[in-house]
């Protein structure tokens, strides 16, 4: 027990209750107030002052930062080369970001807040132009919630410092610095993010969502989670939102680190729908011990340039991975996407369902791995990817690969790229819907499957925003 | 009226239809017969407004209007309703989401969708479906008999003036189609709706009491005529027009 | 028309370039002891209307390893594409390897494409049959082998 008694939480830490309530910061603690453009070890070491972190946490960040700056930047996926590291600035905090106008904020984000129905109290604070909403009236009583079953759902910030020795034991050790260098990045600046703990056979019934985090940022640059979910529970959790965001910053590298211990449940839901200059390069991984299940469900629809490949590590015996994954590129779109089933033990099964949705020149890349490793007999995988092209102008490529070490095992795979029937088309419209509600209607059912997994409230404003999407795409 | 007026059409280049005239009062039942391949389901698909169609000359008006300038929906909200011979399979469509939207289109926003769900599951019911079809994918999976079961359904809840019914009975054994007998019946007298029943099976003249038969021959109505006609092919088919 | 690569071995392009051109592309693979094959068929279709088939089968025995590779590619132009991929590996021995890696690259919209793989061993349905009537084990796996070649 001794592992988990909370260290009472300092008042130093710039993540109070009383800085984000008001809306503005308290003059008598020490920020700085706007980072430079840049990354270099004088910004990391700052930043790892200002959270006064501990001696270990900032060395990490110095090794992440060294890698950073020797790797190079990928050249597969998404066209990367137009970022320009000494031009972003890494340590945005909620109370430096910029306040917009509301008259500021682009059209289309203003019309699609009034088609898909977003609350108006929401739109102001999605734009960009609120930084906090006031969700403690709703924060409040889940907290004690939560408090009464053990379960630990802080910031990132926060959970460092109240369980050190959990956060060491656990941190970098599932996708280290070395992975790639936007994981090295992110282990050098990172900032908020999710840290969840869930004690052994405790069930949380209602989905975490990074909403009702408290004190964070929205949605920050560089989001760092972390989540243990010990022997026998079950969580989910939920992120981002199908309102087109809107942020300051244009580059967004998040890594999400997830341990599923024995017989344990995890679900990570995401949907992001970043403004479309953003470049949005996130890895995610999961350890799945013996029995152990866990869930990516992904949605993507914004951003410039997506490339995140949720994984998961099939470690012990009968574990199992399932990634359910939609994204829709649009004009000026890359969404590169995918999963990875990395398949250790005996028993072991994957399931990676993909949908693909391309229209007005975007492109909807698959991308995904299967290894089955020399141990893994009796495993079974299956991987269907279906694309669906709606115009001349727009592009889909599949780039599954699948590797195979023992033979006592089932795999398949399986995609179809296609556009949306003459035949079907003209039936439905045989019954008097017009061309563009039956091509709506096709799209909605293409996809169905993967929506009607979603919570319910996403599940919702998904299906509003595919219909959105489709609405002057036709003709 | 449903007026086909001197109605010749190609596809692809090819002639398959020919001056072909027809005139369906409400609450009238006509039947078309011929061979496979006489051009039967292209009369249909072209009623229907089918882009692969061409009308090379002629006329198709819907009590007084004309529908050949119409799209494929319009038509529809005209009154209009084509059964499909194939009916396509639709992958997370549910049925009775669809035919909300298609109900809505072609009479008026619904008032209360739990009325009509309910109105839904009563039908469904009376044509022998398991409600539970109701939220199935459209025609995803169904066998043949079922995807017929599911037009005839879908024309019973969107009550259109006239009725185009490609081939429904092929492939049904007696019970169906006397079951289909009696919801074309319904359709007529209760309903008021012109049926065009296409088949090739003169069976379904045993059961049925149509207004007037037609007979179709490479895209040319050969002959016409009512009740006596109608018992005449029923015993020689129509092979003596071959 | 139809091609055999199943002697090729490394990189074969094959280029769709005339309207109406159709190809079916077969492969048979059959890997023993310690012999590693690699083979990558990569289906360019750069003109409207074509269709291309490819099937490849793999068998891999022992401490063997196949890997195989394709890439369809249908250019922006290139409309009223149909191109099918199936790749079918076999692997009879617990120290058999196998890498299938099918790709798709899809620029025109009115197309339709697919690509299906599986990796699997020997069905012990079908061997518990054949061996139910007489065969031994070693004849049953050679007419299943013999049967997934075919």
């Amino acid at each position: 027990m001794s592992k988990f008694v909370p260290i009472a939480p300092s008042s130093k830490s710039f993540e109070t209750h009383n800085a984000y309530e008001l809306g503005f910061s308290d003059s008598t603690n020490a920020y700085v107030k706007k980072s430079d453009p840049g990354i270099d070890k004088k910004l990391v070491e700052q930043i790892s002052s200002e959270k006064n972190e501990p001696n270990w946490m900032r060395e990490l960040r110095l090794q992440a930062l060294q890698k950073f700056e020797l790797m190079p930047i990928p050249t597969w996926g998404g066209d990367l080369s137009h970022i320009d590291f000494s031009s972003i600035q890494y340590f945005l905090k909620p109370i430096d970001k910029e306040k917009k106008n509301w008259e500021e904020v682009p059209e289309y984000i203003k019309q699609t807040f009034e088609k898909i129905g977003t609350p108006k109290a929401e739109r102001e604070y999605l734009a960009g132009v609120k930084t906090q909403y006031d969700s403690e009236v709703i924060y409040g009583s889940l907290k004690k919630t939560w408090e009464k079953l053990g379960v630990v759902f802080l910031s990132m910030d926060e959970g460092l410092r109240q369980y050190p020795d959990l956060v060491r034991e656990y941190f970098g050790t599932l996708i280290p610095f070395g992975d790639n260098k936007f994981a090295a990045l992110n282990g050098a600046a990172w900032s908020g993010g999710s840290f969840i703990y869930v004690p052994k056979n405790v069930e949380v019934t209602m989905p975490l969502q990074a909403y009702f985090r408290i004190n964070a940022e929205r949605a920050g640059q560089f989001e760092r989670t972390l989540i243990i979910a010990d022997e026998g529970s079950k969580v989910s959790y939920a992120e981002g939102c199908s309102s087109p965001m809107y942020s300051s910053a244009s580059l967004h590298s998040a890594v999400v680190e997830i341990f599923v211990k024995k017989g344990a449940r995890v679900q990570y839901t995401t949907v992001q729908n970043w403004y479309r200059d953003v470049y949005n390069l996130v890895t995610k991984r999961a350890r799945v011990e013996e029995e152990g299940e866990m869930i990516w469900t992904d949605c993507n629809l914004g951003s410039k340039l997506t490339m995140k490949f949720p994984a998961f590590v099939l470690a012990g015996k009968g574990a199992k991975g399932e990634t359910l994954s939609i994204a829709v590129a649009g004009e000026g779109q890359h969404q590169d996407t995918g999963s990875k089933a990395i398949h250790l033990a005996p028993y072991t099964s994957s399931n990676i369902v993909s949908k693909s949705i391309s229209k007005n020149g975007g492109r909807a890349s698959y991308r995904g791995l299967v290894h089955v490793g020399p141990q893994a007999e009796k495993s079974k995988s299956k991987v269907v990817c279906d694309a669906l092209i709606l115009d001349d102008q727009s592009r889909s490529d599949t780039y599954p690969t699948e590797k195979v070490f023992t033979n006592d095992v089932e795999l398949s795979h399986e995609a179809t790229v296609s556009k949306i029937g003459e035949e079907q088309l003209f039936y439905l419209m045989s019954r008097g819907l017009s061309e563009e509600e039956a091509s709506k209607m096709i799209v909605r059912g293409f996809a169905e499957p993967l929506v009607k997994k979603l919570p319910l409230e996403f599940a919702v404003e998904m299906n509003r925003l595919i219909d959105l999407e489709m609405e002057g795409s036709v003709g | 009226m449903l007026e086909i007026s001197n109605l010749s059409v190609s596809i692809e280049k090819k002639h398959i239809l020919n001056q072909v005239d027809l005139a369906i009062g409400p609450g009238e039942l006509h039947v078309l017969m011929g061979p496979n391949g006489s051009g039967k389901s292209s009369l249909a698909m072209t009623l229907a407004g089918h882009p692969a169609y061409v009308v090379d000359s002629g006329n198709i008006a819907l009590d007084g209007h004309g529908l050949l300038r119409l799209p494929v929906h319009e038509r529809a909200k005209q009154g209009l309703f084509v059964s499909f011979q194939n009916p396509l399979e639709f992958e997370g469509i549910s049925v009775q989401n669809f035919l909300k939207v298609a109900y809505e289109n072609t009479h008026r926003k619904l008032t209360s969708i739990v009325e009509f769900r309910k109105s839904l599951q009563e039908k469904a019911q009376q044509f022998g479906l398991n409600p539970e079809f109701l939220q199935r994918s459209l025609n995803n999976g169904f066998s043949g008999g079922e995807k017929k079961k599911m037009e005839m359904f879908q024309l019973a809840v969107l009550k259109p003036k006239y009725a185009i019914l490609d081939e429904i009975d092929s492939g049904m054994d007696v019970d169906a189609v006397h079951k289909l007998a009696e919801h074309v019946k319904i359709l007529q007298k209760k309903l008021n709706v012109g049926v065009l029943l296409i088949t090739h099976y003169p069976n379904m003249l045993k059961v049925l009491h149509p207004e007037k038969v037609h007979v179709m021959i490479k895209g040319k109505i050969v002959e016409s005529g009512g009740n006596e006609f109608a018992q005449k092919l029923e015993k020689q088919g129509f092979s003596a027009y071959l | 028309m139809s091609i055999d690569i199943s002697e090729k071995n490394g990189m074969q392009e094959i280029i769709l370039d005339k309207k109406g051109m159709e190809l079916e592309i077969i492969g048979n693979f059959h890997v023993k002891g310690t012999e590693k094959k690699e083979i990558s068929l990569r289906i360019v279709h750069k003109v409207p209307s074509t269709k291309a088939s490819v099937k490849f089968h793999g068998v891999v025995e022992d401490s063997a390893f196949l890997k195989i590779t394709g890439t369809i590619v249908v250019e922006k132009q290139a409309q009223q594409t149909q191109s099918f991929l199936r790749e079918k590996i076999l692997l009879l021995s617990p120290s058999a390897k196998a890498e299938a890696i099918p790709n798709l690259e899809i620029l025109a919209n009115d197309v339709k494409c697919s690509h299906a793989a599986s990796i699997t061993k020997i069905n012990e349905d079908q061997l518990f049959y054949l061996m139910s009537r007489g065969l031994s084990q070693k004849q049953a796996e050679q007419e299943i082998v013999k049967g997934f070649l075919a």
